[in-house]
């Protein structure tokens, strides 16, 4: 992970600051409670200071009793005051907290959805949307961090302030001595106790940083460490580690990312000892010099034994939050790494033109797509996955696409539904360039199961309706019809029956062949004029896979489909057939026609599979 | 859940628990458990000298000392003072980081359990529901085997210190100790009442939660993301997050507001203790002639007694917990195995080669099930022979599959190599017989090399690597690369790894089984990601790859059985047909079925023909 660089102070706030915007429009109470919570916590302390402070002074010198119960009353008063309300509003911080935490990640992931899909098969991308993660769950950076560390900041400079109000009036000229005497005591003490805070808080400063740069080292073992954790806590891994005796591999890889661990926290360790010690001396010394301060002059009478506790304790109180003032800070500096690869990732720049002209609504499904001289490579690669691919598609026509893996069948299907634009050339809907047209409603014109979808954990009906609320009888329907009609009938709740066991403790495992015909169901759901298959019966048993097959026209009607498939067979019921070969298409036709050429591709690639079921004469 | 928590309650006590996890410390590392030691009276110190100095200070003054004896008196609290926070802060990190190496260390054994124990302890719902209750203990900074460290001195040094207050308390009036004793175990109470509504409520909110996470995970999914796109599914999971968000908060909201409420009745008893504590000692002062420093010095440890008391009510609170979660991880570091770990029977020597395998009356049930997966098993594969296994999905292949290597012991009946029981054999020198590839597959972050070998990179056979990449078709992609075979895996996580596709994948883990070598080879499904040329040339290389081993070949592509010598047809856990290709064929039964089914589109002609 590259050196993050130190950032300006100009910088460091227009982060800070775009942050809180942020942050506002997630939960626009939090900052305020937080800020609110801190300013209570600040000022609590100095009820006790202030307050016993009075309580003695009346004690030693005036001993009237009303005036002692009256001041008794005030102060356990406040303190139950203060108690109470800074209990509340921390609970309600910690709410205000969850929700702003929810719906953060519900932001990211909206971007993730939403994004140009050139970002989705970028690696920089979902490293990015990685760190941000572990920023969060391994050191506690990001906003969360922001909120805490902006309340020390609020709660330091408050009590700060605070401290030295009280502190003040110890500087007053005072009868007793001499006037000029006291004065620059006074305040040669002060300026000699803040010289000796601040040299601490350089200190800590230094220690904190060396801390926060050694973590950044940690991130990327932390990365091997997860996964080794991950890997070993499933039990799906398990029988490979068995069978292969991998134990010793992965113990020992394990072992030396656990060595350099190790070692990595001994270094920040020596450092943070050394530090530590200085910080706890020069805290005490300090501390301690307060009393034997404010005790001197006292015992030459200049001060009251109350305002001894009072000084002493302000003073105290000021170290203190000099110290969370402090930390403050650098938390927020520090910090700002983090909010930084937030901000980045939301900024993430969408490049891709969306025209807005509607699509054509069209009850025929006559729409015709054609691909002229299109050429495509992926981003940040240089060799082209498809060269110069020109192909009409007539309409409600079923084309096969067969080929070699790696010859751009998948891409071709990237492109045609517009994840992708074409580096050059064109493609084209009814004429009419897609560039053009509304990006959503010519989504719409695409039911597509490719060969890694995902079904989802809630009930069977919405996945089949992509949606919370769905027509049961069609759902029904629709799953007859794409064989799973047998399997629904074991189902306890029937569509509403959740699917796998991650979400919901009463929902069932289904297998993958169940899965791909919940996929299909999927597809023919959503009712598009256009159906994209990739591998649909991959997983599919010859019984299921045959079924499929012979419903198929059933299945998709009218339809114009795209049927990708390594299983040759399903050429057969295609109208047409197109064959990829490294990038171009080499070889169109019927069946009939393309096997008559033994010298090409197709006619391999059929041979290659249909050996095998060559009956010997029976 | 409940149910649970008692279970473990009566396996392992609070007190053993405890004295397992200091043992521990004790024995790993003696200088770190006598560094913490050390801490406990400093904790104690630091507090006795903060209120003790300014009761010096101010005795000084109503005395009217002068200045020297005035520092004689305070100096040695101060620097008493100055020494004890001295060390203090700067044992600070180390005491987190000692926690944290703990941890690790219990971590540690708990992944080498997992990669040692039987397989039947973690496979399926029960195993992981164990594993991950295992896992809580050692997962973060929080956790017990991490807490325990601190805990323990605070707990220690809290006794301690309220002992100490306790007796300069008892010198004012003993009726304190009786009062704020009584305030305390208010609180305890109360702060018990809160947990105890919490964690009932943990069975409603940790479903909750989990299925937050498991939106919050899907829906940026990169992998779900076509689908998530093409399909306009955002809505859907936006509207399902609102409804579980509403529930959580819901949920939060109740605890919370118990919580504030014992806060809140926190608030008053202090109110109390404070008022009780002014009243009698202004008392005193005016009339008992007690001075002020004492005043001072016992408000102080009024107040200090008090913060010792919740102190250990929070520290055997959170006792309980760190009790409860060793708890699981002791039941899974000691969970037993039955399989033979022992010395077993001898494998069969180079002259016994291959193998004979023979399943003789196999039930297999899977634990919690209520129906056999597999009934009646009987089946003899002869040394050297070809078998292949099909079936519809869910018919038991991969189950068979499991216990014909070991993975699962037999229900009922018994599994023989070469004549030998295989319980009789060392379940780790059992394995070593068996090359397997599974339908999923795994790799760990290494290079290519170390992931088809899976042994350290000074044991592997780079001859012998190189052969099986050939023989598995991954040669091409290898030298594509840089880095050739010593390229990392695993783009997620080095950044200068490389992921393979899907049948490149595929054909690495046949390497892994070719450089295995073992004498019994079993392939399921080693073809579902490979096009027809790669499956072709794998269907043709298949003599080769098992000469002289007896094998068995799983898949759906029936294409697949011509090159074997027997097929063994299984439905619904049970063996309905076995034979040789012709033989089945002409017996007209599913496995007829079946081919006619998927040879149907390659025939030359179609059409015409009855497909029952």
């Amino acid at each position: 992970m590259k050196k993050l660089r130190k950032l300006g102070f100009k910088e460091d706030l227009r982060i800070i600051s775009m942050s809180l915007k942020e942050i506002h429009k997630l939960q626009k109470w939090v900052i305020p409670v937080a800020i609110l919570n801190a300013i209570v916590k600040a000022i609590s302390p100095f009820v006790n200071i202030y307050m016993s402070a009075r309580i003695i002074d009346e004690l030693i010198y005036f001993k009237d009793i009303n005036k002692l119960i009256l001041l008794v009353c005030i102060t356990i008063g406040l303190n139950l005051f203060f108690h109470i309300l800074s209990n509340g509003l921390e609970h309600l911080l910690r709410i205000l907290r969850i929700i702003m935490g929810n719906n953060q990640e519900m932001q990211l992931n909206e971007k993730i959805i939403n994004m140009d899909y050139e970002h989705i098969e970028n690696a920089e991308v979902h490293s990015l949307r990685t760190k941000i993660q572990e920023a969060e769950m391994q050191n506690g950076g990001g906003i969360h961090a922001l909120v805490y560390y902006l309340g020390d900041f609020v709660k330091g400079l408050v009590a700060v302030f605070v401290s030295l109000f009280f502190i003040l009036d110890m500087f007053k000229p005072t009868d007793n001595l001499g006037i000029l005497n006291s004065y620059i005591l006074n305040v040669g003490f002060l300026i000699f106790l803040m010289i000796g805070t601040m040299l601490n808080m350089k200190f800590k400063e230094n220690a904190d940083r060396r801390y926060f740069e050694s973590f950044n080292k940690l991130i990327d073992l932390n990365r091997a460490t997860f996964y080794y954790f991950e890997h070993i806590l499933n039990y799906e891994t398990g029988k490979e580690i068995r069978l292969y005796n991998q134990k010793n591999l992965i113990l020992n890889s394990f072992g030396n990312i656990v060595n350099k661990y190790s070692k990595l926290v001994d270094d920040i360790l020596n450092n943070s000892m050394k530090y530590g010690v200085v910080n706890g001396f020069l805290s005490s010394l300090l501390s301690c010099l307060v009393y034997v301060f404010v005790g001197i002059k006292a015992l030459l009478g200049a001060i009251s034994v109350g305002n001894v506790m009072k000084y002493a304790g302000s003073i105290s109180r000021f170290m203190n939050s000099s110290s969370d003032l402090l930390i403050g800070i650098v938390g927020l500096k520090t910090n700002n790494q983090y909010l930084k690869l937030y901000l980045d990732f939301l900024n993430i720049e969408d490049k891709m033109y969306k025209g807005t002209l509607p699509v054509e609504k069209r009850d025929d499904n006559e729409y015709e797509i054609e691909f002229r001289n299109v050429s495509f490579k992926y981003p940040g690669t240089d060799k082209y996955v498809l060269k110069n691919i020109s192909l009409k598609l007539k309409i409600g026509e079923k084309l096969a696409i067969v080929g070699m893996n790696g010859s751009g069948k998948t891409t071709f299907i990237k492109l045609l539904c517009r994840l992708y634009d074409p580096d050059e050339g064109e493609i084209l809907l009814n004429g009419i360039n897609i560039k053009k047209y509304n990006y959503d409603e010519y989504i719409k014109l695409f039911s597509v199961v490719f060969q890694d979808f995902k079904l989802f954990s809630f009930s069977l009906g919405q996945n089949v309706a992509a949606s919370v609320d769905f027509d049961e009888r069609e759902v029904e329907d629709i799953l007859e019809k794409a064989g799973f009609g047998e399997r629904l009938s074991t189902m306890p709740l029937g569509v509403h029956t959740p699917l796998y066991k991650d979400f919901d403790e009463n929902g069932v495992e289904i297998s993958g062949g169940e899965a791909q015909k919940i996929a299909l169901a999927r597809a023919i759901y959503r009712n598009a004029p256009i159906i994209i298959l990739d591998e649909p019966t991959a997983a599919l048993d010859p019984i299921a896979e045959f079924e499929v097959y012979s419903k198929f026209n059933e299945i998709v009607g009218d339809k114009t489909t795209f049927y990708i498939s390594h299983r040759l067979s399903s050429c057969r019921f295609c109208d047409e057939i197109v064959v990829f070969h490294e990038g171009r298409i080499i070889q169109r036709g019927t069946h009939e026609e393309l096997i008559k050429d033994v010298n090409g591709k197709y006619y391999e690639l059929w041979n290659a599979q249909a050996q095998y079921y060559k009956e010997e004469a029976v | 859940m409940a149910e649970n928590v008692r279970k473990n309650a009566t396996k392992y006590s609070l007190i053993e628990n405890i004295r397992y996890l200091i043992k521990n410390m004790w024995i790993w590392d003696k200088k770190l458990f006598a560094f913490y030691l050390l801490q406990i009276p400093l904790l104690v110190l630091g507090p006795l000298l903060t209120i003790y100095i300014p009761k010096v200070l101010i005795d000084c003054i109503q005395n009217g000392v002068g200045l020297g004896e005035f520092i004689r008196n305070i100096g040695m609290p101060i620097l008493g003072l100055i020494i004890v926070q001295t060390i203090r802060v700067g044992s600070e990190f180390k005491i987190s980081t000692g926690g944290y190496v703990y941890r690790i260390k219990y971590f540690g054994q708990l992944g080498e359990k997992s990669v040692d124990t039987d397989y039947e302890n973690i496979d399926g719902a029960s195993g992981q529901d164990r594993l991950m209750k295992a896992a809580m203990s050692v997962a973060n900074d929080n956790s017990g085997t991490q807490a325990i460290t601190t805990v323990s001195i605070q707990l220690l040094s809290n006794i301690i210190g309220m002992i100490l207050y306790g007796s300069i308390i008892f010198t004012i009036h003993p009726l304190f100790i009786v009062l704020i004793i009584l305030t305390s175990l208010i609180n305890y109470f109360l702060g018990n009442y809160a947990n105890k509504f919490e964690h009932r409520s943990k069975n409603n909110l940790a479903p909750v939660k989990k299925k937050l996470e498991y939106i919050r995970t899907k829906a940026g999914d990169f992998k779900a993301s076509k689908d998530l796109r093409l399909y306009n599914m955002v809505s859907w999971f936006k509207d399902m997050y609102q409804i579980f968000i509403k529930e959580r908060i819901n949920l939060e909201r109740k605890n919370i507001s118990k919580r504030y409420l014992v806060n809140c009745v926190d608030g008053l008893l202090a109110f109390l203790r404070d008022g009780l504590a002014y009243g009698y000692l202004i008392y005193s002062v005016l009339f008992k002639n007690m001075d002020i420093g004492d005043f001072v010095l016992y408000f102080g440890a009024i107040g200090g007694f008090s913060a010792w008391i919740s102190g250990i009510v929070n520290n055997f609170i959170e006792l309980n917990r760190i009790h409860l979660e060793t708890s699981d991880l002791r039941d899974y570091l000691e969970m037993e195995d039955k399989m033979n770990r022992g010395k077993g029977v001898e494998l069969p020597k180079e002259w016994e080669l291959p193998c004979d395998i023979e399943l003789k009356n196999v039930y297999y049930k899977y634990p919690g099930a209520e129906d056999y997966t597999l009934k009646n098993i009987n089946l003899h594969i002869k040394k050297g022979e070809k078998l292949a296994i099909v079936g519809v999905n869910g018919a038991g292949k991969t189950t068979l599959v499991k216990l014909i290597c070991g993975l699962y012991t037999p229900t009922k009946g018994e599994i023989y190599i070469n004549g030998k029981k295989s319980s009789e054999y060392n379940r780790d020198e059992y394995y070593s017989m068996f090359s397997v590839v599974f339908q999923d597959f795994y790799l760990l972050p290494v290079s290519i090399a170390e992931n088809i070998a899976l042994r350290m990179k000074d044991e592997i056979d780079d001859e012998k690597l190189d052969m099986v990449l050939n023989m598995s078709g991954l040669m091409d992609k290898v030298k594509s690369l840089e880095k050739g075979k010593d390229t990392l895996l695993v783009k997620s996580v080095f950044n200068d790894a490389v992921d393979l596709s899907g049948g490149e994948m595929q054909k690495l883990v046949l390497a892994r089984a070719l450089y295995k070598d073992a004498p019994i080879v079993i392939l399921d499904e080693p073809t579902s990601a490979l096009d027809p040329i790669a499956e072709n040339e794998l269907y043709q290389k298949y003599n080769e790859f098992t000469k002289d081993k007896t094998s068995i070949f799983i898949s759906h592509r029936l294409a697949s059985t011509k090159f074997c010598d027997r097929i063994v047809l299984i439905d619904n856990g049970e063996i309905v047909e076995i034979g040789d290709h012709k033989t089945l064929m002409d017996q007209n039964g599913k496995y007829r079925k079946m081919y006619d089914m998927q040879s149907h589109y390659y025939k030359d002609k179609i059409g015409g023909e009855e497909i029952a």
